[in-house]
């Protein structure tokens, strides 16, 4: 290292040899730079840039009172519901659910902030270009402004976890379901983290990449389901269906079905539905399993598949969607359902169980979202009627999310390696109206 | 003073510095030409002035050599590597102050040169030391722990110039570093690339303004519309220039300047200036006019010579 030469001196003894102090970067040294702590020293310079601002907590704090107040007044109204005997079913996964989904997203509206002007903000403010031209390579740079804008958007998420634990309180959620969407909603955030990136490096107006990465997360969340809807028209089809329907007395088959409820829906004492005949009868309907995949990469969907079930959900998830109210369940069964073939077998008999006085069943006939008919017992349980109709089942024993997510994050990967491009020295093309310093 | 071509191409092992070589460098953005075949060499242990008006390609041209931008053809070595093949390499020996840059706001003044002492693979404790040095000998020690927004602009561009040293690199690239610094600071700055020359670096001053190249620079690169020009004009031995001569009788010295054969013509401080072709030739006026009993007390170029040359440059854009 040089001593601090006066101005004016005459150069010192050593000047023939010159950079020859400890640590000093001597000008043939191989030219890296640990890859990690690369990385951190660029993480560094953009959290130390976010954390000493007041707006950060001022946004942070709005963040925790939002979440707070909307998980408060849910509870409040679950209470009262519950107080009023709407339902004895434990409002807990409803609750879980409901605030899950809602904290994804309002973090997919505060996360494109974090980085949709990380690259072309700095070129405007004069620091990116020496930054560049140190050792750190584009990765690292690139790298590190992720991970940066990735922290901050997991000590959102941090924040809103005190909330998501209250509504546990209310029962039904294990430990494993909030780790589970936590974890699912990390990888959402990061995966918006690099798309906001990517188009921070090809855009150059701070303007022009906000609105596309907004837009990004639109689709992906709203555009693509909506798109779904529409195409599902395009999707109609006749189809010769067998309609299954009941040509006997129904109050005979449904006192059968009270004696069968008596015996504690013993198989043996099962209705006897010699009575209930097919019929094809050609209908004309949408086979949305062709495009279902639209909505596979929409991260309310991901992260709504990925949370895990109770063992007993698995086996029928439109049983457990309809009797716990889950809004995550909800919303993985209406994928799944989407995903698969409607059923070429429709079941218009079990509705013949239903001719007497509601009071005197222990058991319920329900509609699946195929227009078929199915019974549960009192906890909501599907039952084996012995009916001949048969049935199409949605279960969560495969799952679908990690197509969804899988393509999310080639997206994100993507994109990322797009920044990387764009940050690559010495520059070939330049990016149209941007300059490198 | 050593002109050190590198001899060797390839990646070898460089002892000391080897300075600039540029060869052929071209650079267009679009149809803008903004740098059209560029050959120069910058010595180390030499200040090299890279001169041109506005628009000449300087800028982009140090933005190339920084290892920034891609030259369309041509090739350049900074401290003996190439900026495209060895890129990493080449950026590492380099100490680039561009004519605007930024700071961050929310980082002290230490903490933005501890941050660029770690970014060229410093460890901590050597970081330390060097920005403390650097403030030392940039007075910007009372500013260290201040915020860098709350500098002013001659602040920052001292700030800029620490950056651009920290890691102690061997070629400078300085682009307009004197602009928002008070006389001052300029005479320090211009100590300070003497002291760097003198260290055995190479340094590369791209500026405008020509006087406050005048006193330090050993070699001059000249740019116009993106290419280096031929300056022969700079020769000060042999260079035609304006002369400014005064001495203590007016009358004495016209005359004898008329005796001579020597046009003259007033300056506007009632001065004379003369036509003389380099210092060769002012030596011997001086001599003629001290025999002839002339009580001549001063004789300067009426301009710099970079002036001179800059100007010359003009005029063969025209």
């Amino acid at each position: 290292m040089t001593t601090p030469t006066t101005p004016g001196a005459t150069a010192a003894p050593s000047a023939a040899r010159p950079a020859t102090g400890p640590g000093t970067a001597a000008p043939g040294a191989s030219a890296s730079l640990g890859f990690f702590r690369g990385l951190w020293i660029v993480t560094r310079l953009e959290l130390a840039q976010r954390i000493r601002s007041r707006k950060l907590y001022v946004a942070l704090a709005i963040w925790f009172v939002v979440i707070g107040a909307v998980t408060l007044l849910m509870l409040a109204a679950f209470e009262r519901s519950r107080s009023q005997g709407v339902s004895s079913a434990s409002f807990g996964p409803a609750a879980f659910g409901t605030i899950t989904l809602f904290v994804l997203g309002l973090s997919l509206l505060v996360t494109p902030t974090f980085t949709a002007l990380s690259i072309n903000g700095d070129r405007d403010a004069g620091t990116l270009a020496i930054l560049q031209a140190t050792r750190l390579t584009a990765v690292q740079i690139a790298g590190g402004k992720l991970l940066a804008a990735w922290l901050l958007a997991l000590g959102f998420l941090v924040a809103a976890l005190p909330w998501i634990i209250v509504t546990t309180v209310m029962g039904g959620i294990s430990p494993l379901q909030v780790v589970v969407c936590f974890l699912v909603m990390f990888v959402e955030v990061a995966i918006v983290c690099a798309i906001g990136l990517g188009w921070s490096a090809l855009i150059g107006r701070p303007a022009g990449s906000t609105v596309m990465t907004y837009a990004s997360v639109a689709l992906l969340s709203a555009i693509l389901p909506i798109a779904l809807g529409f195409a599902s028209m395009l999707t109609m089809r006749d189809d010769t269906v067998r309609i299954w329907n009941y040509a006997g007395d129904p109050t005979v088959l449904t006192t059968q079905a009270n004696d069968w409820a008596a015996s504690g829906f013993a198989p043996s004492k099962r209705p006897d539905w010699s009575a209930c005949h097919p019929e094809n009868q050609v209908i004309t309907r949408p086979h949305v399993e062709s495009i279902w995949w639209l909505i596979a990469p929409n991260p309310f969907v991901i992260v709504a598949d990925a949370a895990p079930l109770p063992p007993e959900a698995r086996g029928n998830l439109e049983t457990w969607a309809g009797r716990s109210g889950d809004p995550l369940a909800f919303l993985s069964l209406l994928t799944r359902s989407l995903s698969l073939p409607p059923s070429n077998d429709q079941d218009q008999c079990s509705w013949a169980l239903m001719s007497d006085n509601p009071a005197s069943r222990n058991y319920e006939v329900r509609s699946t979202s195929d227009g078929s008919a199915f019974v549960v017992d009192a906890k909501g349980n599907v039952l084996d009627t012995g009916s001949p109709v048969p049935r199409r089942i949605i279960t969560a024993n495969t799952p679908i999310w990690p197509w969804g997510l899988g393509f999310s994050l080639l997206l994100g990967a993507g994109m990322f390696y797009v920044a990387v491009r764009r940050l690559s020295v010495p520059y070939g093309v330049l990016p149209k109206g941007t300059r490198v310093a | 003073m050593s002109i050190a071509h590198p001899t060797s191409p390839g990646p070898s092992v460089v002892v000391g510095c080897t300075g600039i070589v540029a060869e052929g460098v071209k650079r267009a953005f679009g149809d803008v030409r903004a740098v059209d075949g560029v050959t120069f060499s910058a010595p180390s242990g030499a200040v090299t002035a890279l001169i041109g008006p506005n628009g000449s390609g300087k800028t982009t041209l140090l933005l190339v050599l920084a290892g920034l931008l891609r030259p369309d053809a041509g090739t350049a070595r900074v401290g003996g590597f190439d900026i495209v093949t060895e890129n990493l390499a080449a950026r590492a020996s380099v100490g680039w102050m561009p004519d605007s840059f930024g700071t961050w706001d929310a980082l002290t003044c230490r903490e933005i040169l501890l941050t660029f002492a770690s970014a060229y693979g410093l460890s901590p404790e050597a970081g330390r030391r060097r920005a403390a040095s650097l403030f030392e000998q940039l007075h910007l020690t009372e500013f260290a722990e201040r915020p860098a927004r709350v500098l002013s602009r001659g602040q920052k561009q001292r700030l800029g110039l620490a950056r651009a040293l920290v890691h102690d690199p061997c070629v400078l690239l300085l682009d307009e570093p004197a602009s928002g610094l008070d006389p001052r600071s300029r005479i320090e700055l211009r100590d300070l690339l003497r002291d760097l020359a003198q260290e055995g670096k190479t340094v590369l001053v791209s500026s405008h303004v020509l006087s406050e190249l005048e006193e330090v620079y050993d070699h001059a690169v000249f740019l116009s519309k993106g290419r280096t020009v031929e300056a022969t004009a700079v020769d000060a031995r042999t260079a035609e220039r304006g002369w400014r001569l005064d001495a203590l009788d007016p009358v004495a010295l016209r005359t004898f300047l008329a005796n001579a054969g020597i046009p003259w013509a007033r300056s506007s401080g009632g001065e004379v200036i003369v036509q003389l072709a380099g210092t060769d030739s002012a030596m011997q006026l001086v001599r003629a006019a001290v025999a002839a009993g002339v009580a001549l007390h001063t004789i300067a170029p009426v301009a710099g010579r970079l002036e001179e040359a800059y100007l010359a440059l003009d005029e063969e854009r025209k």
